[in-house]
């Protein structure tokens, strides 16, 4: 039964909680329970040896890509994305694949708390809670209710909540609101609203400081449209940024622009497209943008860096051009906003969906966040609700008035430094124990379906209920949440029926939209543009960005352990903070890796550990701390923050800050505590490029074993060139080993009768791979991986399976620093190292060219680790699995895999659990595995599908055809050691804007 | 003087087995005990005299990894309405939630004020619970339904509801706790579906005639349901016993399985090329498992260690490769 068939056979039974009476439960020092319990009914997961898959919705930003949770046992494992789902299409990104983790957090509230006479929160019953909620609003007047952003059922039930038990709703809080792209959007088109990007159908995209693939609306959507349009040729992407996001490095082509310089190349761009836009603007608003050549190379960039970007939009037919980020945080982000929607409505706006846009009509503006803080300053404010959000975290105006409050009930799965601060404190589910809808974009509705039992915890929906039902006795409302929801949704479409099993089935349902005609707002933009600051002063100096992190978004992810594991993309640092620092502004300042350096200018002032950023233009500063921008106040006509601090001085205090830095491979260090492992990472010179003469990647497969099958693969295969491949051949042939475990292969074929068909092999594009870290935290959470913590990271003894390698190189063509990120897994070699080493044959080559690794068998000796060149294979020097893990986590194990104890070595398997499954199956069917059938982790999650894996013994599997392109190499080749993986390098910048930039 | 030494080293070097008789007895008597299960369950009853089969409780065991130990809803398919006095039986219904029995309220509270012991109790005494019900009953008698906890049993719950002066007792629905007596370590991949469903566990290869004596074919002749005598003597000769009722079914083209009524797994046979190939469909659940059906209380009889495992993976020709079964 394929897996989908068998999440619509199940859909409908995950409505209901699941019983307790799993069939197999773990003692919590992983081992099995000596306790076999049976269902009291059969149970239909029990089909698939306990295994199950629910559609839900993730909820760990305002992407909501729609998931399925593998639950086994009862239990929550792991999540994977929907297949079929129309925002992600099966894939997740890293803060999705951890959220999970959320759920089995040692720290979550158990119990609702109150605030004693002591100002200590102290646990208590439901019904003791409740009752000094309802004597508070029952005496009370001037109730608030603050949340996070809404949407779906909840949102209107919120309404209904405050409307019968006389509660004003306040806008509500998002760190990152997108006030001025809002109010861009209704100065130029009317319409005070976001609109969904339409990546996958343009041709060319130019990305003015908007991270698409990384943080900016919904990262993975875009990635998943990236993947699909980089798959076509002509497609191309400009990137302009101040400073040196992993999105940029992922553009075609990326400009360093200087800080507000966005508003001097917008405007040059619309005076030289003006003539010949789609949709015309007024010629007096054009007049006064129109810009000199001259007067824009104030924005930093050089007219011949230019004229490709014009040249590109002038061709191009369905041009897209997005500004966000880093490019509207600033003094004249509202203008950059207002400027590109003109420059939209200008090329044709074909590429803007406004009709499925997210909906932040609900969110409030930093403007309204200060209006809340006066309430709360002006005693104001009787009783209030906080939940979903930490506006405390991001305003310390905000922590500060909180107290004035007379009564404050906060609602969460931890205690944050709001929560941490109210009278009352109740603990609320996580996603895969609640049952609700959101709406991921106007269009769509998705499903949110509960497959754990909560424990003492309750949903928000709930709650409101259970307290309206208390203050009003004839209200309409119903008691339960679930009630709420299905009346909801039989009346979603009004004249069609609402099947409301299909829902439960898909996780998703499409809600008809009007179709949005755009129309240009000529006065408006006319106003604006003659009020706006056209030609702001560009600063000198250095200056300092304050940007959302890639695995924290604005902060909230924080609290995921899982996701400091897993080290920041660019810099690899995995715990504490730092500031990163232009490699050659660290130059002239002396500055070096782990320096403690103090950020300042006037009240601003941050102490952080120095990271040299190779690549990024000189004179910036970036640091992931979006809390940052609470003291860094606000542009008063949108709300918006800002987040550039200019003209910061840079000092060293003179101290170093102990911060692990992963990138490079592991050295020895000198002091025990701080170490430079950046030296080694430089020019290594691993990612070879099509168009690159002097390219690596010998190209060969396997001569060993296979030598008789596949004596002329070069000849044969027409993908590969003469001219290039005998280039190759000069400089870098070899003579191929024969494989030292051949024989193996022969043992087997001796026992057995027949040889293994299969060698699994994989191909990783870095052309479409974004760095979002994503199939990282899926290898940690589908290998039971053992999270150690900063002090053993400090040590280098982190246990990732599967790291993102910065590579930075010069690129051949334009002579221009760059960085290539690579992911490095265990390369499962024919001629592996480590296998030759092991003195008990822990490490072992199979009969399918896997380098297995034999836990139970395994000593420790580390010789293995010591011979791998990858340096992969990662020893448990603690039992990291065991006694790490708090209570609830062992229950968040994947059952599948072992988990290793002190003193044994582990490493990437290719998955070897999800092979077995499939070659299980294919042996039932009495067939071979089929191509794609196995999908490991990583390439599960991977949202542009940059990771194929397959048997390269099939000439029709696609790992084959990846493999033999003419620019699939293999990292160190020459060491003859024949990985199995093989990289496939940038396919060259051939277009007009690479070649001449 | 040397006569007494040599009679206390003979008796003491008996006396040394006698004890260690006696330890091994107190041993097996103790592991039996641990063995003993929540509900007595006999395999020899089910198996034996009912004529059950292996899968047909199991019977999740052909099909994935792990047998699975049937739902309570299975055992109530059948004692519904069997031997529903018997005490065991009553156990299944408590833990089902099925309504046990139920007493005169009025009655029983009478007894209560009295200080006698009441139908509720005597019944449950009768079943060998030994329960604090009083002291529950008194103290929450108000109420119209109540727990009552039996400590000590697994914490089972029973449920009494007070119904128009009726008191109804019933079982909380609850799993059953198991004792697990198979399991394999947690590095161990294990799959039962693989073992049964396994095609090359034992084999022969017989040189079938192309037709038989009397001209008749003998893919038709197998067709036609029937086992020559020839081929009945060639499983005599392999030891795999093959009773006079074993019937021929054909399983699509090439294929036809001998499927013998008192045993779980049938032949196959195939034809390739001059040859006919019997083999084994997978193997009998008692060869990993003992003899369950003359079991009462079932216990792990092979050693399960890794070396008994790979013996008979060498000697069956299945996979040696360690991640076939080291996860």
């Amino acid at each position: 039964m394929k897996r989908r068939d068998f999440l619509k056979l199940l859909g409908v039974a995950g409505a209901a909680t699941m019983s307790t009476s799993c069939i197999e439960t773990y003692h919590w020092m992983g081992t099995k329970s000596r306790r076999r319990y049976s269902y009291l009914t059969a149970k239909e997961e029990e089909a698939a040896n306990g295994e199950a898959y629910y559609a839900s919705t993730c909820m760990e930003c305002s992407g909501s890509c729609g998931v399925e949770i593998r639950v086994r046992e009862g239990n929550a494992v792991k999540l994977e994305g929907n297949s079929e789902h129309p925002v992600n299409n099966g894939a997740l990104c890293a803060r999705g694949q951890a959220s999970l983790a959320r759920l089995y957090d040692p720290q979550r509230l158990v119990s609702p708390m109150i605030k004693n006479a002591e100002g200590k929160l102290e646990e208590v019953s439901w019904g003791k809670a409740y009752k000094a909620i309802l004597e508070a609003l029952k005496a009370s007047k001037q109730n608030y209710y603050l949340s996070g952003r809404t949407t779906g059922s909840l949102s209107g039930l919120i309404d209904s909540f405050c409307e019968s038990a006389k509660v004003t709703k306040l806008p509500e809080f998002e760190p990152y609101a997108h006030a001025n792209l809002r109010m861009a959007n209704k100065t130029v088109f009317g319409r005070d609203e976001l609109p969904a990007y339409d990546i996958e159908n343009s041709d060319v995209m130019l990305t003015i400081g908007a991270d698409m693939l990384d943080t900016f609306l919904s990262p993975v959507s875009h990635a998943v449209q990236f993947g699909k349009a980089k798959a076509r040729d002509d497609w191309r992407w400009l990137h302009v940024e101040p400073h040196l996001s992993p999105s940029g490095l992922k553009a075609t082509k990326r400009f360093n622009v200087k800080p507000q310089g966005e508003v001097y190349l917008l405007r040059w761009l619309i005076g030289k497209l003006a003539k010949t836009f789609k949709n015309q603007l007024a010629a007096d608003l054009v007049a006064k943008v129109t810009l000199g050549d001259e007067e824009v190379l104030k924005s930093g960039l050089k007219i011949e860096q230019l004229t490709p970007v014009l040249e590109a939009l002038k061709s191009a037919k369905k041009p897209l051009v997005v500004s966000g980020g880093t490019a509207v945080t600033h003094e004249t982000g509202l203008e950059v906003a207002v400027l590109t929607a003109l420059l939209q409505w200008g090329l044709g706006a074909e590429t803007l969906d406004f009709a499925n846009g997210q909906d932040y009509s609900g969110v409030g503006t930093r403007l309204d966040l200060a209006n809340t803080t006066a309430l709360l300053k002006d005693k104001k404010v009787d009783v209030m609700f906080v939940t979903r959000c930490n506006p405390s975290l991001h305003s310390a105006d905000f922590q500060q008035q909180l107290q004035n409050a007379k009564f404050t009930v906060g609602m969460g799965l931890k205690l944050d430094e709001t929560l941490s601060e109210c009278n009352v404190v109740l603990p609320m589910s996580h996603f895969t124990e609640s049952l609700g809808d959101v709406q991921p974009h106007k269009g769509l509705l998705n499903l949110i379906q509960p497959v754990a039992k909560a424990n003492n915890t309750k949903q928000e929906g709930d709650v409101l209920l259970e307290l309206v039902n208390f203050l009003d006795s004839d209200t309409e409302l119903p008691g339960l949440y679930e009630d709420y929801l299905y009346d909801k949704w039989t009346m979603l479409n009004p004249g069609k029926p609402f099947v409301q099993r299909d829902f439960l089935e898909k996780g998703f349902h499409k809600v008809d939209v009007e179709e949005v005609k755009l129309s240009l707002d000529a006065a408006a933009s006319a106003e604006f543009v003659k009020n706006a600051t056209l030609a702001p002063a560009i600063k000198d100096g250095n200056t300092l960005l304050v940007i959302p992190s890639l695995r924290f978004f604005d902060g909230r992810s924080r609290d995921i352990s899982l996701l400091q594991e897993i080290p920041d993309t660019l810099t690899t640092i995995t715990y504490g903070d730092w500031v990163s620092v232009a490699a050659k502004t660290a130059e002239a300042l002396k500055i070096k890796d782990c320096d403690e350096i103090e950020v300042k200018s006037g009240d601003f002032s941050v102490k952080r550990a120095a990271k040299i950023q190779p690549v990024m233009a000189d004179g910036i500063l970036t640091i992931q701390e979006p809390h940052l921008l609470g003291q860094l106040g606000m542009d008063k006509r949108s709300g918006e923050v800002l987040a550039n601090v200019y003209e910061v001085s840079v000092v060293k205090t003179g101290k170093q800050i102990p911060t692990p830095i992963l990138s490079g491979s592991m050295e020895s260090r000198d002091d025990g505590s701080i170490y430079d492992r950046h030296r080694g990472i430089n020019r290594r010179g691993v990612v070879p490029y099509a168009y690159d003469p002097h390219g690596h990647g010998a190209h060969d497969d396997h001569k060993g074993e296979h030598k008789d099958d596949h004596k002329d693969e070069h000849h044969k295969d027409d993908t590969v060139t003469h001219e290039n491949h005998d280039h190759k051949k000069d400089e870098y042939e070899h003579e191929a080993r024969k494989s030292l475990y051949g024989k193996n292969h022969d043992e087997y074929e001796k026992t057995t009768g027949t040889r293994s068909p299969y060698r699994w092999a994989m191909s990783i594009d870095l052309d479409t791979c974004t760095g979002c870290t994503a199939c990282v935290a899926a290898c940690y959470i589908e290998n039971n991986v053992a999270i150690t913590g900063p002090e053993e990271h400090l040590k280098g003894r982190e246990m990732s399976w599967l790291r993102f390698e910065p590579y930075v190189y010069e690129d051949q063509a334009s002579k221009e620093e760059n960085i290539e990120l690579v992911p490095v897994m265990c390369q499962q070699c024919e001629n592996a190292p480590c296998e030759s080493v092991c003195p008990v044959y822990a490490a072992y080559h199979n009969p399918d060219g896997l380098n297995a690794q034999i836990y139970n068998r395994c000593v420790g000796t580390r010789y293995c680790a010591n011979n791998c060149p990858y340096k992969v294979r990662r020893f448990n020097w603690f039992d990291n699995g065991y006694k790490g893990r708090h209570l609830p986590l062992h229950t968040a194990h994947n059952p599948d895999v072992y988990v290793r104890s002190k003193g044994i070595m582990e490493k990437c398997t290719f998955c070897v659990q999800r092979i077995r499954v499939a070659k299980d199956k294919a042996k039932d069917e009495k067939r071979d595995v089929r191509d794609g059938e196995i999908v490991p982790a990583c390439a599960q999650t991977c949202a542009t599908g940059a990771i194929s894996f397959g048997n390269i013994l099939d000439k029709e599997s696609k790992v084959y055809k990846m493999a033999h392109k003419n620019h699939s190499h293999r990292m160190f080749d020459l060491t003859g050691v024949e990985p199995a993986v093989y990289y496939l390098g940038k396919k060259g910048s051939k277009d007009d804007a690479g070649k001449h930039g | 003087m040397p006569k007494l030494i040599l009679t206390s080293v003979i008796v003491g070097f008996h006396g040394f087995f006698v004890l260690l008789g006696v330890a091994y007895g107190y041993g097996v008597n103790k592991h039996v005990e641990s063995m003993e299960q929540p509900i007595a369950f006999s395999h020899y009853k089910h198996v034996k005299k009912a004529g059950l089969q292996c899968t047909d409780c199991h019977t999740k065991a052909a099909t994935t990894t792990r047998a699975g130990i049937p739902p309570v809803e299975k055992c109530m398919e059948c004692h519904n309405a069997i031997k529903t006095d018997s005490p065991e039986i009553q156990k299944i219904h408590a833990y089902y939630g099925k309504q046990l029995f139920e007493v005169d309220a009025t009655e029983h509270k009478e007894d209560l004020t009295e200080g006698k012991l009441t139908k509720l109790e005597k019944i449950f005494a009768q079943q060998n619970h030994i329960l604090p019900v009083t002291a529950m009953l008194q103290t929450k008698s108000k109420d119209t339904k109540w727990k009552i906890t039996e400590t000590g049993q697994e914490n089972k719950e029973y449920e009494v509801t007070e119904n128009e002066g009726v008191l109804e007792v019933r079982g909380v629905k609850q799993p059953i706790p198991w004792k697990r007596v198979y399991w394999v370590p947690d590095h161990v991949y294990f799959s039962h579906k693989r073992h049964i469903k396994n095609e090359k566990s034992r084999y022969f290869l017989f040189n079938a005639p192309a037709q038989d004596k009397s001209g008749v074919e003998y893919t038709e002749y197998l067709n036609s349901l029937n086992i020559s005598e020839e081929l009945k003597k060639e499983f005599e000769n392999n030891k795999m016993p093959i009773s006079a009722e074993s019937k021929v079914q054909a399983q699509g083209d090439n294929e036809w399985w001998i499927m013998d009524p008192d045993k779980d797994q049938p032949y196959s046979i195939t034809k390739e090329g001059k040859h006919i190939k019997v083999s084994k469909v997978g193997l009998d659940c008692t060869e990993c498992h003992g003899k369950v059906q003359y079991m009462d209380i079932p216990r792990k009889l092979p050693s399960m260690r890794m070396g008994w495992c790979v013996q008979c993976h060498t000697k069956k020709g299945a996979s040696l490769d360690c991640v076939t079964c080291h996860k």
